[in-house]
């Protein structure tokens, strides 16, 4: 009976095993090593969207977005091995986005070949305050033309070279850090600023009537 | 450019991430995948089968590399038999058998009418020709003599 009862008391913790949604990167890598591809889904799964963003923002195609993304995690995923830890897996899959995507784009500067196909902006409610906010309060023309924001916008983007695009793409889209800038595209934090400062004058030439 | 600049601009990048693709996108992404992979494999064929064949089994490489040894044998072996007959033909006839040939010439016809090849013919030939001092004889194995390059004196 003491036993029952120190059983019930302090009863012995049951390690279940963790489903793919609760691992983390490393070891859902470990386990596609392993030969477990679902484990690659859940990594699909979670990078899908941030790699689409990244890729279309630099090429302003969904076409092409899609086909490139496919690509990038069939690249990533027949050189997993590769992959030994030292840098998260986050950026590791963003520097095979980046060297997949620039190569992309420089065969295309070469082919003076760019079609947009852009996605659309949804205008439900919550978008339409977003962007209401995004108009200066300077600019009397409060019922800008938000297709033709869009396509300036993307034009503007496209001027820039491969190098500073992706380096706006990363921080004013993205949200990453120049610290994480630097380790994907492989150079100094004091070189993304650089490329930073440059992309954003001239964006703000572009983009003037905007702002 | 001054910070104000900066969030004006950084405001205006905003937009791009309202530029969404459809909302059920996303979902086949996984599906779309695996199809890519499937069709990469499918794509890489018999040959890379059979070169995945000898990567997980020591015994078949074993196999493989044994037959290759003796592939190679048989052509060193076949080779150099070859070589023997050649050299092996183009040795002159010995006076004897000459003789011999001289001595039955029904023999050196019946051998020159039946001749396999031309090398054949042509011996069978000059020794009758031996016997015979007004027919024809020919020479074998001697290149002949360029009147063009030979006679630069």
């Amino acid at each position: 009976m003491p036993e029952s009862q120190e059983s019930s008391e302090n009863p012995i913790p049951v390690s279940s095993p963790k489903t793919l949604s609760e691992m983390n990167d490393i070891e859902l890598v470990a386990l596609v090593k392993d030969g477990k591809t679902n484990a690659y889904d859940e990594l699909i799964n979670r990078y899908k969207g941030k790699i689409y963003s990244t890729i279309y923002n630099m090429t302003s195609n969904h076409e092409d977005t899609n086909d490139l993304m496919l690509e990038v995690f069939e690249k990533a995923y027949f050189s997993i091995e590769k992959f030994k830890g030292k840098s998260s897996f986050s950026t590791w899959i963003y520097q095979i986005t980046k060297n997949h995507v620039i190569n992309f784009c420089s065969r295309r500067k070469n082919q003076s070949d760019k079609n947009f196909s852009l996605n659309e902006i949804e205008m439900d409610d919550e978008n339409r305050s977003v962007l209401k906010e995004l108009v200066s309060p300077e600019n009397t023309d409060r019922d800008v033309n938000i297709n033709e924001l869009q396509k300036n916008l993307n034009e503007s983007l496209q001027k820039l070279s491969n190098e500073h695009r992706l380096t706006v793409v990363l921080h004013d889209v993205e949200g990453k850090t120049s610290g994480e800038i630097g380790a994907i595209m492989g150079c100094s934090e004091g070189t993304v600023r650089s490329r930073l400062h440059y992309a954003r004058q001239q964006l703000q030439n572009s983009l003037k009537k905007y702002l | 450019m001054t910070q104000t600049d900066i969030e004006k601009l950084q405001k205006l990048l905003e937009i791009k991430k309202l530029e969404q693709p459809s909302e059920f996108y996303f979902e086949s992404v996984v599906s779309s995948f695996h199809r890519r992979i499937d069709a990469h494999q499918a794509e890489a064929g018999w040959l890379n089968k059979i070169i995945g064949i000898f990567d997980f089994s020591p015994r078949m490489q074993a196999v493989y590399a044994t037959g290759i040894a003796c592939i190679i044998a048989i052509g060193i072996f076949t080779a150099q038999n070859v070589d023997h007959r050649k050299n092996t033909s183009k040795t002159p006839l010995l006076a004897s058998q000459k003789a011999n040939f001289v001595n039955d010439s029904t023999d050196q016809l019946y051998k020159a009418q039946n001749a396999d090849n031309i090398r054949e013919l042509i011996l069978a030939s000059n020794v009758m020709a031996d016997a015979d001092p007004v027919k024809t004889s020919y020479v074998l194995d001697v290149q002949p003599v360029s009147y063009e390059n030979g006679l630069s004196f």
